[in-house]
């Protein structure tokens, strides 16, 4: 079963795109026999040859995308994105495959373009387990098999890319909250084998505004343990830090020229997902 | 720690709002640790920024939160201190503690005349230790007080200046009046070492005095020492005005008219005693009813009373009582070595001193005096009568001869057996031949009369140089000059005549009536020249350039020696054949013996060590064995003292070591002048300290009231108060972090707070956070 993405890559293909006017040197094999006896000139026929895509969805399942100032996780959001880009791939008949991850490769499923694997999509997405971001808040010791586990990007990576037999797309969804030089280093890894990444980082709207004035006692849900303060005195200071970690993601997916979008969890998913696709398209055309 | 809460709160006018203020510092802080306690949990996914914010900004967030804690604190403390009124005062500015006030010396004079009452019954003492405790009571926190004593300065009421109030009220009550002479320059003395030891400032000196300021105080008419002269700029002085004047009879002194009374075994005998009254002011007869002289045992037991009531003239302020008082010894007097009895002299009447009504003396009882004649061997009668020692023998014992058992014991020695061993047995020793002696029983003789015997020399009646002399004064340790040759009248002259308008000396008082006429019949043509002072002239030739003096009399410590210029011979006088010899005789020796200054052992001074003689040799404590009659029981008479402390208090003393010896201990008679200074006199004395103020006793606090009685800061610091909760404000704005909307100040936290009450609206931070992420 083939794919309905245009492949980038022109050569000899089922489908006719073009005429070229031939060159020295060109392989006369694909000269156009029947315009050369009518203008007398010579041409190539150049073929668009039709792809299958494989996409892997990878899914952040580490503690802090439980994280919600509203009742809507970042994970929901994440979740929602990555089932809605699975069900769009299912459509055009693209193999898809999730893999939810958080300091290591948790769960995977295989790659598939049946009709029924959406759901099994969907299934593993809606009983992905993640810590449970109430004992954090109660300060409850987390017990060891229910330790928060962290973002670990360049394992995940690492893990994923072995199952990837042939260049693909990969759609990475997450708060990022890991080290951008760990980042690097897997996206240095995904470009390396011609992959290609979307990535779609997920914030809630509190973290990106951090609007706490009462004095409170914050309590990392990654277990980086707690801290009393007056948030007002310190928003600026955590304002700046976030900044600066996301102009270096930003900087890093720019780099490796993959595509790069922050996901405020308090926005619809359409217009992400509207432009995210509107990028993609203008990317496919740029060849 | 009380004394020191004590000096905070004189510092306010309204001392428990201080401490709510300083209470209400608490406020804050309690705030502040509610408000961790109190924190809302926060779940965070972005701990990692806010870790790294923190760890950043964590050094100014600190400092800005104890910034602000502080000024809030301090805003409430300034405010809390402000409402309390605080006032500027030198302890605020020298800090708290000793030395931080004044030094305040409190010179309480206890002399005897402060015993005396008021026409109200109350003592002047009492009165003093009233204006005392008003004045401590009135003094501030931060003030010293020291205590002195103004009698007795050495025994200090309190060692060293104090701040508890309380332990110098204590020490105030337990002052009682003293028996002695007032001494306030002493007391003075010790106040201005004591400002200059603590190096007191000019400014922070107070003195002052509190005394009934007695006429009779020795030191209102004398010139104010160099160093009390400028006490009055070293310090403030500040002084009570003269107590009232009042009348008081007082027992002067009493004593027996005769030292050595002699007294047979189991017979009765009379002891004369004399009784001097003393009256100060115009006291009436009614206040010196009777005197009554009392004989005691040395245990206290009266053996005998006898009364006179003493007439006082008007005008009269001095009057002498002469009783004899017939005693009936029960048992044996003690033989040759004598026993102790005790004379109790009481005025029996109302007066306001009651201290000086009463006075004892100690007097000797013997059987009979052991006197040795020094004479030569022979005997031989001069001129076909008795020799020198003859005379004397015949003088001494006039019933020897017919076997009468007399007072005197007289034997004879030759020159050559004085010794230490042989005059040990004697209580006197009259030597008609000095020129035979030998030096060593010069020496020995020297010993006998310092160890209390009493030594008679007459002059030889031979007519060599008396080279004698000499060895004599110079063993005797007499201050006599006596010359060496003899002297007669002229040839035209005729014999010398005593000079019989001379008082008699006080020891032969019992003459003074025959005096004049005991004298007159006698006549010397032969003396030998004698110098000496006037007091130890007993008998003068009249009309002599040379001083005339015939027989001088000394005390040489305990003993006494006296030298007849002339020698008992015809050739030489006619004394011993007249009236005079005899009573001359005898009552030297009895007035003499045992009565010589340096041994005195039977008197002394309430407030004085008392000077014991050699019988007191090994005796380490003294024990009160006769109280006066008018003392409290509360010493009674198991009071005891080391012989080297002074007596406070009168009455009899005994040792245990020794029964038979007894002191008596009476008060300083002339402290007893109960007629005070009058006003220019004691202002001439005092202006001699330099500036000085009357304390009136009455208003002592408002005399010691500081100058500086202090600057309120109430308004200082609520001005203080509000620039705090301006910077507060300020502070808080800043520190917030928050947009200008945001901001939010203690007070517009109350502000808004009210507002949402008054609209009934709940004010919920979590809401405001929420709208404020929106």
């Amino acid at each position: 079963m083939q794919g309905m993405h245009r492949s980038p890559m022109q050569g000899v293909s089922v489908e006719f795109a073009q005429h070229r006017q031939y060159a020295p040197g060109d392989d006369t094999r694909f000269l156009d026999w029947k315009v050369y006896g009518k203008t007398d000139k010579l041409y190539l026929k150049q073929y668009q040859k039709e792809t299958n895509l494989d996409l892997a969805v990878l899914v952040d399942l580490s503690g802090s995308m439980a994280y919600a100032s509203n009742g809507w996780r970042k994970f929901d959001h994440a979740a929602c994105l990555a089932a809605a880009m699975g069900y769009l791939a299912i459509k055009q008949q693209d193999r898809v495959s999730l893999s939810l991850f958080d300091d290591q490769l948790r769960q995977a499923t295989r790659l598939s373009n049946r009709q029924g694997h959406w759901r099994t999509l969907v299934e593993a997405l809606s009983t992905a387990e993640l810590s449970d971001p109430s004992q954090a808040a109660q300060g409850l010791a987390h017990s060891a098999e229910n330790v928060p586990h962290r973002t670990d990007l360049a394992a995940v990576f690492d893990a994923v890319v072995a199952k990837l037999n042939q260049r693909s797309l990969i759609v990475l969804i997450s708060d990022l909250f890991d080290d951008p030089a760990a980042l690097e280093r897997g996206l240095a890894r995904l470009h390396f084998r011609r992959h290609d990444l979307i990535v779609l980082q997920v914030l809630d709207p509190a973290e990106l505004t951090f609007p706490f004035r009462s004095p409170s006692e914050f309590i990392g849900m990654e277990a980086e343990g707690r801290l009393q303060l007056d948030p007002a005195a310190l928003r600026s200071g955590y304002l700046a830090a976030l900044q600066q970690h996301l102009g270096a993601i930003e900087q890093i997916t720019r780099k490796y020229r993959f595509d790069y979008l922050l996901v405020n969890t308090a926005e619809p998913l359409g217009p992400p997902l509207s432009h995210f696709m509107a990028q993609r398209a203008a990317g496919i055309a740029k060849g | 720690m009380t004394l020191l809460l004590a000096q905070v709160a004189s510092l306010f006018t309204a001392p428990w709002l201080a401490a709510a203020g300083a209470a209400a510092v608490s406020i804050p802080i309690a705030i502040h640790l509610l408000s961790r306690l109190r924190r809302k949990r926060e779940a965070w996914g972005a701990m990692r920024f806010l870790l790294e914010a923190y760890r950043r900004h964590k050094q100014r967030l600190r400092f800005e939160q104890w910034l602000l804690l502080l000024v809030r604190c301090l805003l409430v403390a300034v405010l809390g201190l402000a409402l309390a009124g605080p006032i500027v005062r030198g302890a605020i500015t020298g800090g708290l503690g000793p030395g931080a006030g004044r030094s305040v010396h409190l010179v309480l004079d206890d002399s005897l005349s402060s015993r005396a009452d008021d026409a109200d019954g109350q003592s002047r003492f009492d009165r003093l230790k009233a204006t005392a405790r008003s004045v401590i009571e009135a003094l501030d926190a931060g003030d010293t007080v020291t205590l002195y004593r103004g009698a007795r300065p050495d025994a200090a009421a309190l060692t060293g200046p104090r701040l508890d109030r309380d332990q110098v009220l204590q020490a105030l009550d337990r002052m009682r009046p003293g028996y002695g002479p007032s001494t306030l320059p002493a007391a003075l003395e010790a106040v201005r070492a004591s400002l200059d030891r603590d190096r007191v400032s000019p400014g922070d000196g107070v003195v002052v005095l509190l005394s009934d300021f007695p006429r009779s105080a020795p030191y209102l008419d004398e010139p104010m020492d160099d160093a009390l002269a400028g006490l009055g700029e070293r310090a403030r002085v500040l002084a009570v005005r003269p107590a009232t004047s009042s009348d008081n009879v007082q027992i002067e002194s009493v004593a027996p008219r005769r030292r050595m009374v002699l007294a047979q075994d189991d017979a009765s005998a009379t002891i004369p005693v004399q009784v001097r009254l003393r009256r100060f002011g115009g006291a009436s007869d009614e206040r010196a009813a009777a005197v009554e002289v009392a004989v005691l045992d040395a245990a206290g037991k009266t053996l005998a009373t006898a009364t006179r009531r003493p007439r006082l003239g008007a005008g009269q302020s001095v009057a002498s009582v002469n009783l004899d008082v017939p005693v009936a010894f029960d048992g044996v007097v003690g033989g040759e070595e004598g026993r102790t009895l005790l004379l109790r002299a009481r005025l029996e009447g109302d007066d306001a001193l009651a201290a000086d009504n009463e006075r004892t003396a100690v007097v000797s009882v013997r059987s009979r005096l052991r006197v040795g004649v020094v004479d030569e061997s022979a005997g031989a009668a001069t001129g076909g009568g008795l020799n020198a020692g003859g005379w004397l023998r015949l003088a001494l014992q006039p019933g020897a001869e017919a076997g009468a058992n007399g007072a005197m014991r007289v034997s004879r020695m030759l020159p050559a057996d004085v010794s230490a061993r042989a005059l040990a047995e004697l209580d006197a020793v009259m030597i008609v031949r000095p020129d035979l002696l030998p030096d060593t029983a010069w020496a020995d003789l020297g010993a006998f009369v310092r160890a209390g015997g009493l030594v008679w020399v007459f002059a030889p009646a031979v007519e060599t140089t008396a080279t004698w002399t000499r060895a004599m004064v110079g063993a005797l340790g007499v201050s006599w000059r006596v010359g060496m040759d003899v002297l007669e009248p002229g040839v035209d002259e005729p014999a010398w005549s005593l000079d019989a308008e001379a008082p008699p000396p006080e020891a032969l008082a019992v003459l003074a009536a025959d005096w004049a006429d005991l004298l007159r019949p006698v006549r010397v043509v032969r003396r030998l020249p004698i110098a000496s002072v006037p007091d130890a002239a007993w008998l003068r030739l009249e009309g002599v350039a040379d001083g005339g003096v015939l027989l001088a009399a000394t005390y040489v410590e305990d003993g006494a020696a006296l030298l007849l210029g002339t020698a008992l011979d015809a050739t030489w006088t006619n004394l011993m054949t007249k009236p005079l010899f005899v009573p001359l005789l005898h009552e030297s020796l009895r007035s003499l013996l045992g009565s010589a200054p340096g041994r005195e052992a039977g008197e002394s001074l309430a407030g004085h060590r008392p000077r014991l003689g050699r019988a007191w040799e090994g005796v380490s404590l003294l024990t009160r064995v006769l109280a006066p009659g008018w003392a409290d029981g509360g010493s009674g008479g198991a009071l005891s003292v080391g012989v080297q402390e002074p007596i406070e208090e009168p009455g009899v003393y005994g040792a245990a070591e020794s029964p038979g010896l007894r002191l008596a201990v009476n008060v300083d008679a002339d402290a007893g002048d109960t007629q005070t200074a009058d006003a220019a006199r004691l202002a001439a004395w005092l202006d001699g300290l330099g500036p000085w103020e009357v304390l009136e006793a009455d208003q002592p606090a408002a005399v010691l009231s500081r100058a500086d009685a202090g600057t309120p800061l109430g308004w200082p610091l609520l001005c203080a108060a509000m620039a705090l909760l301006l910077l507060e404000t300020w502070l808080a704005r800043v520190m917030s972090h928050a947009k200008a909307a945001e901001r939010r100040t203690w007070t517009q936290r109350i502000l808004n707070t009210v507002r949402h009450l008054r609209h009934d609206e709940p004010l919920r931070d979590s809401d405001a956070d929420r709208k404020g992420a929106a």
